[in-house]
């Protein structure tokens, strides 16, 4: 372990002590009802009445003043450490530090939302959510600045709530990625409908690498348009059991314009080596999304297909047109938390490490596959060629297992096994070696 | 009606052997050097601006090659050349497997595409590998095309056989072996280099690549250090692990007769030429390549050089390597000089041939570096070349052995 790592594990922990501190002077919901409030007298002027500001520890550090406004600290630290067999790259190996962020949110007049947040690891482009948002009525809700666009079901879910270190492949292959925007979104009757529509101006630059930030999406270029709808059909049916009533089905589509040239989709494996080279491509990318989800209690059940294409128009030899590329992926995957606690809502333990309990513990298993290609048959052999009609299909299948441990609300410890396999092993990561096994651990702190 | 039918499949089958039979094409249709066909290449337009604007690069693009009826999609081309790069008339290099594994053309993997720049002539190459084959030695096909890019005639280019696996195979009747191209790089005549193996990477291993540096030219350092320390009296059993020195007098003797000044003992030291190591074995092959600066002197000394490198100044001093050599000169003299007809030899009426074949693609070509007056006036020195140059030679050779007698 190097000095780097031995003192960023420091900090990380020191971070946990901290917050583990804080967490034990105020008792936590599982053992009590939220604590009150805790007043601070602000500085008071001469001319005005003194402004009565609240603030709080729990579940993070915020200040309010009634309904008026509030402020909350937000963070995201975790750190990764990685084995592979075989290594492919020894960089791959090792600690790093995945996310390290800090951001504020806060909230004017019950209406009006906004969040910043930055990666201090990340010096090319720091901001991560910059945004406003208004909200009119639960129908209606009005976002801009800089946020993830609306588009899949594991693209929607934060990566410190996610069950696998990793995002899916065609999630962070495929989807639209964080880009300025404007959306409007809404709900109706808590989640039985929600509607998300926005507009983004993606600045994707395909020579830069942001794979690993898997919030970021896949490449998108100008102007992006990108929707998602989600229906809970059975949530009325008060009969039926919880896990069914919630089954949630979400579509979302995204249409954006790739630039001409050698920017067409691009096949990596969960450690962002290249198994599927990009192709000139020319005139629109088209993605679409159908997942289905069913939580209840301490399980869960997920699948997601999702399909992007590029078109290439006039990109054969000869400037003729081409069939278009396409990313085809989905997965499967279920979550059971053994220590039974609810995973409807964020994971709180039920008996936190050092308060009285061991934390929660929380098993999972994902089996997915990511596929590109050319979209149409052809009597042409396949082939490799950046401008060829019948693209040498590549995919990559991985099933990954997993266990977390939550040690508190805050801390959580992740491992996970994931083994890939490779269609063409002559274009797999190591040419010839067609299977991979990583190991992955991650200790995160979030709140 | 049994009649009838008897009647109509009488018809049939007499149509049917009275019809052009449906020839597949081959190799040997490809470099079928009596004959110029043409050669389409189809490119991405961008794709082709971009090899001529960065015509020094070797980067590959994806073309379909279409010739005498015969399509292969896929096929990777990239400029190549070292002198004869140009941005206007590229020199190629096509892959038939850069973009499709195991793809083929007429049974060849790759091919070389020469803009024959730097021979006003365009025939000395052709004509030398002809010349190499007509005396026993291995050497590369070769065939004259109408290179048409986009449906845009770019000119008169000899299409050759790479040094790649099926022609390894062909001659050697292996391809799994390592080989070697010699990367002209500076002025080197086989001089000892040293110890450290990657002063011998001029070597250039194109096949086995994956292999360590030692596998791959420490039998190299062993040959070249051998060719040069090697006591006198041991010097012929010391080599022969690493080559035979019979077959290497055969192939210098080949590039004098031809004049060659860019061959193994060329004015800038040693160039265009392969090495191939069997597998498993020691010994080193040669294999001659790039022949367009030849044919330069019909009185070229019949030992021009040969003292500037340490291997044929060695080597020859050997009686019966001499001797090789000189039998090799005067089998080549004699081959070009072989009667076809009344009064005509082969090399001249191969001269002739070709010039007729070609001069009509040589004055189309409108991106040749010379006039067709240098066409013409190149191939009139060819002319005299054939002429004049075996009985030079023989006449050179037997002044070994006799009172010396001018030689002109």
């Amino acid at each position: 372990m190097t000095n780097v790592t031995r003192h960023c594990l420091a900090v990380l922990i020191s971070c946990w002590a901290t917050a583990t501190a804080a967490a034990q002077t105020l008792p936590g919901p599982a053992a009590a009802p939220a604590p009150a409030p805790t007043a601070l007298q602000l500085p008071t002027s001469t001319t005005a009445p003194a402004a009565e500001v609240q603030g709080r520890w729990y579940p993070r550090p915020r200040i309010n003043d009634g309904d008026t406004w509030s402020l909350e600290l937000r963070t995201k630290f975790q750190g990764d450490t990685a084995w592979l067999d075989p290594v492919i790259d020894p960089e791959d190996e090792g600690f790093v530090w995945r996310r390290r962020r800090i951001g504020i949110r806060g909230e004017v007049l019950n209406r009006v939302e906004f969040e910043i947040e930055r990666e201090f690891g990340d010096e090319e482009e720091p901001w991560r959510d910059v945004w406003v948002n208004l909200r009119v009525h639960d129908l209606l809700e009005l976002r801009g600045g800089k946020f993830k666009a609306p588009f899949g079901l594991d693209n929607s879910t934060s990566s410190s709530e996610h069950d696998y270190i990793f995002r899916s492949l065609g999630t962070r292959l495929l989807v639209p990625g964080r880009e300025v925007g404007g959306m409007v979104y809404g709900a109706v009757s808590r989640r039985r409908f929600t509607y998300a529509l926005g507009v983004f101006n993606a600045e994707a630059d395909p020579n830069t690498d942001g794979f690993f930030d898997d919030d970021q999406g896949g490449d998108n270029f100008d102007r992006t348009v990108s929707g998602r709808v989600t229906v809970q059909p059975l949530d009325s049916f008060g009969d039926l059991p919880r896990a069914v009533r919630n089954v949630e089905i979400g579509v979302s589509a995204a249409q954006s314009t790739v630039p001409l040239g050698k920017n067409g989709l691009r096949g990596r494996s969960v450690f962002g080596h290249e198994f599927f080279d990009r192709v000139f491509v020319n005139g629109d990318r088209r993605t679409v999304g159908f997942d289905i989800a069913a939580i209840g209690g301490p399980a869960s059940v997920k699948f997601e297909w999702i399909q992007s294409s590029d078109e290439r128009l006039g990109q054969g030899v000869g400037d003729v047109d081409l069939s278009k590329v396409f990313g085809r992926a989905w997965y499967v995957q279920g979550s059971w938390l053994v220590t039974g606690e609810d995973k409807e809502e964020n994971i709180v333990p039920k008996r936190p490490l050092l308060q009285g309990g061991f934390g929660a513990i929380e098993v999972m298993a994902r089996y997915e596959k990511m596929l590109f290609g050319s979209s149409e048959s052809s009597d042409q052999p396949p082939s490799t060629s950046p401008r060829g009609e019948n693209l040498a299909r590549n995919q990559d299948s991985v099933y990954t297992l997993g266990v977390s441990w939550h040690l508190n609300r805050w801390l959580k410890v992740q491992g996970n096994a994931i083994h890939e396999s490779f269609l063409d092993v002559a274009r797999a990561p190591i040419p010839g070696t067609g299977t991979y096994w990583s190991y992955v651990t991650r200790l995160q702190l979030a709140f | 009606m049994r009649a009838m039918f008897r009647v109509v499949l009488v018809t049939f089958l007499a149509m049917a052997a009275s019809a052009p039979a449906v020839r597949a094409q081959s190799a040997d249709d490809l470099f079928d050097s009596s004959t110029l066909r043409e050669m389409r290449l189809m490119v991405h337009s961008t794709d082709w601006t971009e090899l001529k604007a960065t015509f020094q690069e070797n980067t590959f693009y994806p073309a379909d090659l279409t010739w005498n009826g015969v399509t292969a999609r896929n096929v990777g081309i990239r400029s190549r050349g070292l002198g004869s790069r140009s941005p206007v008339k590229p020199g190629l290099l096509l892959r038939f497997d850069r973009y499709a594994s195991g793809q083929t053309f007429v049974g060849q993997s790759s091919l070389v595409l020469d803009n024959l720049t730097q021979d006003p002539s365009t025939m000395k190459e052709v004509l030398a590998m002809q010349l190499f084959r007509r005396v026993g030695l291995p050497a590369p096909r070769e065939a004259f095309v109408r290179l048409y890019v986009n449906n845009v005639y770019l000119g008169l280019y000899a299409v050759v056989e790479d040094v790649a696996g099926p022609y390894l195979q062909r001659n050697l009747g292996e391809s799994n072996g390592t080989l070697y191209e010699y990367d002209w790089l500076f002025t080197y005549n086989f001089d000892y280099l040293g110890s450290n193996l990657d002063n011998y990477r001029i070597f250039k291993a194109q096949t086995n690549t994956t292999r360590s540096t030692f596998d791959l030219y420490n039998p190299i350092e062993q040959m070249v250090r051998t060719a040069n320390e090697a006591p006198d009296e041991s010097f012929e059993s010391a080599i022969a692990p690493y080559l035979d020195l019979q077959a290497f007098a055969r192939h210098i003797a080949v590039e004098n007769f031809i004049s060659d000044d860019d061959g193994l003992l060329g004015f800038w030291g040693m160039n265009n030429f392969f090495l191939y190591k069997r597998e498993g074995g020691s010994r080193f092959q040669l294999i001659p390549w790039d022949k367009d600066y030849t044919f330069w002197r019909f009185n070229n000394d019949i030992f021009t050089r040969v003292d500037a490198s340490v291997l044929a100044r060695r080597a020859l001093a050997l009686p019966d390597v001499r001797q090789a050599y000189l039998d090799t000169l005067v089998a080549a003299a004699d081959s070009a000089d072989e009667p076809l007809d009344v009064g005509v030899t082969w090399l001249s009426l191969a001269v002739d041939r070709l010039a007729g074949l070609v001069q009509g693609a040589v004055n189309d070509d409108p991106n040749k570096p010379y006039t067709t007056a240098q066409f013409e006036a190149a191939v009139n020195g060819l002319r005299t070349f054939a002429t004049r140059r075996g009985p030079y030679v023989r006449c050179a050779v037997a002044n070994l052995s006799r009172t010396p007698v001018a030689c002109n």
